[in-house]
């Protein structure tokens, strides 16, 4: 089995309002899966029809090639929204309980998920006393009960300090390595969820408008000088024949990105005079996450 | 639902309020009977072992349904004010199992709070009222638990699906006494308006203990449809509202 999840034209609807639109979503075993948007993007939505707390207006859900998500759904672990814990019991209580909930109480696996979110410390400290930091360790480790072959976590590094958001991607990268773990994350901390992602699907105002994988992004996203010119097609041909190379992309009638060359700025510029070409500006670029990230956004507002 | 009811039992044994709940079953009764002495000269009754079979003076200042609604509320609600309980229906545990679990709780609950109190009005009785305490008095006590028990099941029944459907402890406890003091009353009305005798009240949750007596006959047989029709009109009920609705 290598597809977890496959949704088809899955939509959700509350009173006309259309918060998922037709999202057509796929991910395969091992994938650690990044799901970014705006607020509102429907982020949260999708994530709530996959786990099951909020059924679609249409469209179809398959988790583990089971068209009957709910048979499936033991196999997955969720943390949606807000850390959702008894506040009068104590942090062990609380997984004790869950851990009978869930049908995977056995011995030591409270004490070896209270050392895999660093909660060993505060095992018997009432919620109502936690910091939300600690809430949502606790919530995380909620989530690894019984060790589950899918992950969902909406916003999971939300409250933790640097120290707390490195050793949650660290557990996550492992889990991934060492059980095949496949998990499905949203976060507003792109540069964090850059650093463990293997694929990412982009979402606005609840529609899926583009699926990468890491290196498909880093494709997109390269370092490369990005030039204005008088003549394009005049362009092209000196970066194939004067600085022979192809690795060029003609982005528009001003624009060419090359991507060879990148710190040889004057050798470039020189090429293009020669070749009878002007050059009104030449700008060094390379676009992080947040750049793709915004400049995706706003090329799907202006369509 | 096993696995839910594992969980559910846990919880309710390790929260601190049951304990609360279990003293404020033990005060109540004790104000309940101490109300029955104190008031007694006023109603001409200058012997007080005279009250100490007049267990219907007890009962009927709602000795077990208020520890009840109020333990209910305390330990029930509280999963679906801070949301715990959308993490077992994403554990793939169905909002049906779920509520069934709930019910079996509520009604063990009600075991542990009829027991409880009636223990404590029993050696009240015995110590402050002079009760004698031979057989005959030890085997009446034992199947008025078990009569009472039967008789609030259905209080249980009600206020758990109160719980589940209103998902606000306040509300849920608020209702359920508002039920309690004046729901007979309102099913009158609806009786008398359409003619109906009383075939609502007979069978209506908090007219059940009316049928109990201490030493005197039990009406198992209506205690025992008014708990079905109750299971099932509440439970239909509970599970159609949890299922229409999303969890946020």
């Amino acid at each position: 089995m290598s597809n977890i999840v496959k949704t088809k034209a899955l939509t959700k609807k509350y009173h006309g309002f259309a918060a998922v639109d037709g999202v057509n979503m796929s991910i395969e075993k091992g994938d650690i899966y990044a799901l970014i948007g705006e607020n509102g993007a429907g982020k949260s939505t999708l994530m709530k029809m996959l786990s099951g707390l909020a059924a679609p207006t249409s469209g179809e859900v398959v988790l583990f090639e089971n068209k009957h998500p709910e048979v499936a759904r033991f196999r997955m672990g969720c943390l949606i929204d807000s850390p959702a814990l008894d506040s009068r019991l104590t942090v062990r209580d609380n997984l004790e309980m869950f851990s009978r909930a869930f049908g995977c109480h056995k011995e030591g696996e409270v004490d070896r998920i209270l050392k895999l979110v660093g909660m060993d410390g505060n095992a018997n400290k009432v919620i109502k006393k936690t910091s939300l930091g600690m809430k949502q360790r606790l919530a995380i480790g909620i989530a690894l009960l019984g060790s589950p072959d899918f992950l969902i976590l909406d916003e999971p590094m939300n409250g933790l300090d640097p120290m707390g958001i490195q050793e949650i991607r660290q557990l996550l990268k492992k889990l991934n390595a060492e059980n095949q773990t496949t998990i499905l994350i949203s976060s507003h901390l792109l540069d964090e969820v850059s650093k463990v992602a293997t694929r990412y699907g982009f979402m606005k105002a609840g529609h899926l408008i583009s699926e990468l994988s890491n290196e498909e992004l880093e494709e997109k996203s390269k370092t490369c000088l990005r030039l204005k010119v008088s003549d394009t097609a005049k362009a092209a041909m000196v970066c194939e024949k004067d600085l022979g190379t192809n690795n060029y992309e003609v982005m528009d009638a001003e624009y060419v990105r090359l991507f060879d060359y990148v710190d040889e700025s004057a050798k470039v510029v020189t090429a293009m005079v020669r070749g009878g070409v002007e050059v009104g500006e030449m700008v060094r670029m390379g676009e992080s996450l947040e750049e793709f990230f915004n400049n995706l956004m706003t090329a799907r507002e202006e369509q | 639902m096993l696995n839910a009811m594992r969980a559910s039992f846990y919880k309710m044994f390790r929260d601190k309020a049951f304990g609360i709940c279990l003293a404020g079953t033990v005060a109540w009764a004790l104000v309940v009977i101490m109300a029955q002495v104190l008031t007694s000269h006023a109603r001409g009754i200058e012997d007080v072992s005279q009250l100490a079979n007049r267990w219907y003076g007890f009962i009927g200042l709602h000795v077990i349904e208020v520890p009840l609604i109020v333990s209910a509320v305390l330990l029930f609600s509280g999963e679906f004010q801070d949301k715990s309980w959308k993490l077992l229906i994403a554990k793939g545990i169905s909002k049906t199992s779920y509520f069934f679990s709930k019910l079996v709780s509520m009604l063990c609950l009600t075991v542990i709070i009829s027991f409880i109190s009636i223990l404590t009005l029993a050696i009240c009785n015995v110590a402050l009222l002079h009760a004698t305490m031979d057989a005959a008095y030890v085997g009446n006590v034992i199947r008025f638990f078990f009569a009472e028990t039967a008789a609030h099941f259905s209080i249980a029944v009600l206020v758990i699906t109160l719980i589940c459907i209103i998902k606000r402890g306040d509300i849920a406890s608020i209702l359920s006494l508002f039920l309690m003091v004046f729901g007979y009353v309102m099913l009158s009305g609806v009786e008398k308006a359409f003619s109906l005798g009383e075939v609502i009240t007979d069978f209506w949750a908090f007219s059940q203990t009316a049928f109990v007596e201490f030493n005197g006959p039990v009406a198992w047989g209506r205690i025992g449809i008014s708990l079905l029709g109750h299971l099932v009109i509440c439970s239909l009920l509970a599970i159609t509202v949890l299922s229409r609705k999303d969890i946020d």
